[in-house]
């Protein structure tokens, strides 16, 4: 690979969470509903907003392609490839750190202070 | 049908939105987009959402942008070289915006600005390269090429100024510690 994966991040929520989604193959409308799940209503992907990241992702190899939906054509299934994985596992590293930094400095975000 | 002619450009968005949007409540749905030309139909007054998109697509992507935005909830009004004019009606708690980020925004722009450029370049070349280097008795008056350069020159400022105005527009978007 040509790029290092330190050079995509850090990425966007919006990125992020897509590419999360994107572990099995899925579809641009099962990504919205998948990451509006997992963040639990908070992150409402825009469609301007899941297609530009969808199209970095294609450019960077961080996604794939792999084939159309069955139940509709129109609609692209993608999936992470392994260079995608990496950096979600970089980003978690990284995500980890500015927790455990966070926590150290102002105690547990559960905690009513 | 109801034709309105109307200048409006890429850095004045806000204001086309809003023209759009004030004539969906006065009964009028856009249905056609020409340059300095709007086609509305008459339905009944009501509250419409728009929001206008600019992207440069394969054909072969196009079905699949098309329908991420039809998932969301937009219908597609119209289409107008890469601009898109997506709609939706109007209800309350709805996201009338089609980005989450600075990021893929200012995509949008950078889309116009590259798409600028290059229908540019043939008036920046004809002003920087072909007039300096011509016979300078051809440009004298009468001559065809005399009235040929005014013409391009008036055209290679007028694209410099929307140019310059979405740069404006884009780097407005760079500021804040946010996303």
């Amino acid at each position: 690979m040509s790029k290092s994966i330190e050079t995509f991040s850090p990425l966007t929520e919006a990125s992020f969470y897509i590419l999360l989604s994107l572990v099995n193959p899925l579809h641009g409308y099962g990504v919205i509903k998948k990451v509006e799940t997992m963040s639990f209503g908070r992150v409402k992907l825009a469609a301007g907003t899941l297609y530009g990241s969808i199209s970095n992702l294609l450019r960077n190899k961080l996604i794939v392609s792999v084939g159309d939906d069955i139940s509709n054509k129109r609609r692209k299934l993608y999936q992470a490839t392994s260079l995608g994985i990496e950096l979600i596992k970089y980003e978690l590293k990284r995500l980890s750190e500015m927790l455990d930094n966070g926590k150290n400095e102002v105690g547990d975000f559960n905690e009513n202070n | 049908m109801k034709i309105i002619k109307k200048l409006l450009f890429a850095w004045n968005e806000d204001k086309e939105i809003e023209f759009l949007e004030k004539m969906a409540i006065d009964g009028y749905k856009l249905v056609k987009v020409q340059l300095g030309k709007y086609t509305f139909e008459e339905t009944e007054p009501r509250k419409i959402v728009y929001q206008l998109d600019f992207v440069n697509l394969h054909r072969r992507n196009e079905d699949d942008y098309l329908q991420m935005y039809e998932d969301s909830g937009w219908n597609l009004s119209h289409k107008f070289g890469g601009w898109y004019y997506f709609s939706r009606d109007f209800d309350d708690g709805i996201d009338r915006s089609i980005f989450n980020n600075n990021e893929t925004k200012k995509e949008k722009y950078k889309k116009l600005i590259l798409f600028l450029i290059l229908t540019g370049f043939p008036l920046y070349y004809q002003v920087l390269f072909m007039f300096p280097n011509m016979d300078p008795n051809k440009l004298t008056f009468p001559n065809f090429y005399f009235f040929f350069r005014i013409i391009v020159i008036v055209f290679t400022s007028l694209h410099l100024y929307a140019l310059v105005r979405i740069a404006i527009v884009y780097n407005r978007l760079n500021s804040g510690i946010n996303e």
